[in-house]
């Protein structure tokens, strides 16, 4: 009788065993598979690109732009101010590229950034609101509010072979935006026959005064 | 003789489950697991409110009420005319200015510097939210009020305080779109995520 009994205990025993270890296996696999399926720091830091193609009305977190028209320039002549009477010639090493735009906040007030991303991936950051001074036109750095649309250009300083397959990204605030944050990416639609346009009709000197 | 009972089996103690064994352990790992999803929510939620506060206090209309160390009351609400007189500078063609006024009566040790770090803010009923003073505000004539809630100077460029007990008088200017109207705007008093506000703000309705 006592025989009997010490078996069954054992079989019930084993088969314990196998489950724990079936288990054990499954979160094993399930651990492996999660980790591998885990994003990288680097994709949990990106922001979240919405693409869009100029000139309709692209929108991205609390703010909304629609781009315009492309331009090219070799130097910008601008007008003195009053801490310099004289004519200023401002040159670029590459060429002047401003990409006319209107943009409005939808929330709350503050600024919206510029960059440009060519087609081998560098980025060049709009201008700075001082290069070119041009008060009421660069939007750089100008700050917007709901409702009050801001119209005028981004510059940037991009080299004159770059401009084929280029593409303006905006985001809001004047920091990059953070993981998961809209980067607003617009095709600005610059094929090689409209590069080779663009680079044909950009003045050595246009005048801004 | 003897009679023979024949043996009846005998119902031995039900098997218990795997779920009513380890009751405990769910247990405890269902509330650990809520906190350990909770308590990172609730701080990254505090962080957010110090910087955008979201916990209305109402203010009743042209009555006193308690926030931050001070009793604080609206006074009036103006929406300048597109050619009202007191606009002596540049304004966008699709603008208005609004003036909010407001009193304030400090507490006996509250800092003025505390007072002086306060916010102003319009908002809509579509929560779309404006800054006192913005950039695009153009110079304004008539009565000259401190834009700051606790110092400011007066019209004689004379430096002005908050002193406790007795109410100061401040006004915030703001731009906002030429078609926006007064009902359904509110204001509020906002303070920087250093004080104790603590994701809270005051709100006038307008």
């Amino acid at each position: 009788m006592s025989t009997t009994t010490t078996t069954a205990g054992t079989g019930i025993r084993a088969r314990w065993r196998w489950r724990d270890a079936l288990w054990i296996v499954l979160a094993l696999i399930a651990v492996v598979a999660l980790r591998k399926g885990e994003s990288s720091y680097e994709q949990r830091d990106a922001p979240l690109v919405q693409r869009a193609s100029g000139p309709a009305r692209a929108e991205g977190r609390n703010f909304a732009v629609e781009v315009g028209n492309v331009k090219a320039a070799r130097a910008y002549l601008l007008k003195g101010d009053f801490s310099r009477s004289e004519d200023l010639l401002l040159r670029t090493p590459g060429l002047w590229l401003s990409v006319l735009a209107k943009v409005e906040s939808t929330q709350r007030p503050g600024y919206v950034s510029a960059q440009v991303l060519t087609r081998d991936g560098l980025v060049y950051a709009a201008s700075s609101a001082e290069r070119p001074k041009l008060r009421g036109i660069n939007l750089s750095e100008r700050p917007v509010a709901p409702g009050l649309p801001e119209s005028g250009a981004w510059f940037f300083e991009v080299p004159a072979d770059r401009l084929e397959g280029a593409h303006l990204q905006l985001y809001w605030g004047n920091g990059l935006p953070q993981g998961g944050d809209s980067l607003v990416d617009v095709d600005l639609g610059i094929d090689a026959a409209r590069a080779r346009k663009l680079l044909a009709e950009a003045k050595p000197v246009l005048d801004l005064r | 003789m003897s009679i023979e009972i024949p043996a009846r089996p005998v119902a031995g103690p039900a098997p218990i489950g795997w779920w009513r064994r380890n009751t405990g352990w769910l247990i405890g790992t269902a509330v650990l697991g809520a906190i350990a999803i909770y308590a990172p929510y609730r701080d990254a939620l505090n962080e957010y409110r110090d910087r955008n506060p979201s916990i209305a206090i109402d203010a009743p209309k042209r009555d006193w009420v308690r926030f931050e160390g001070a009793r604080w009351r609206l006074v009036g609400a103006e929406a300048l005319a597109p050619r009202d007189p007191r606009i002596l500078g540049s304004l966008r063609k699709d603008a208005g200015v609004l003036l909010v006024r407001y009193e304030v009566i400090p507490d006996s040790g509250t800092p003025i510097k505390t007072l002086d770090t306060c916010r102003g803010r319009i908002a809509d009923a579509q929560g779309r939210q404006w800054e006192a003073d913005p950039v695009g505000l153009p110079r304004l004539g008539g009565p000259k009020l401190p834009t700051s809630c606790g110092s400011g100077y007066d019209a004689q460029f004379k430096s002005v305080l908050a002193v406790p007990g007795r109410p100061f008088a401040f006004q915030h200017a703001y731009v906002l779109p030429r078609t926006q109207k007064l009902e359904g705007l509110e204001a509020r008093i906002e303070f920087g995520p250093l004080q104790s506000a603590k994701g809270r703000y005051l709100r006038f309705k307008l």
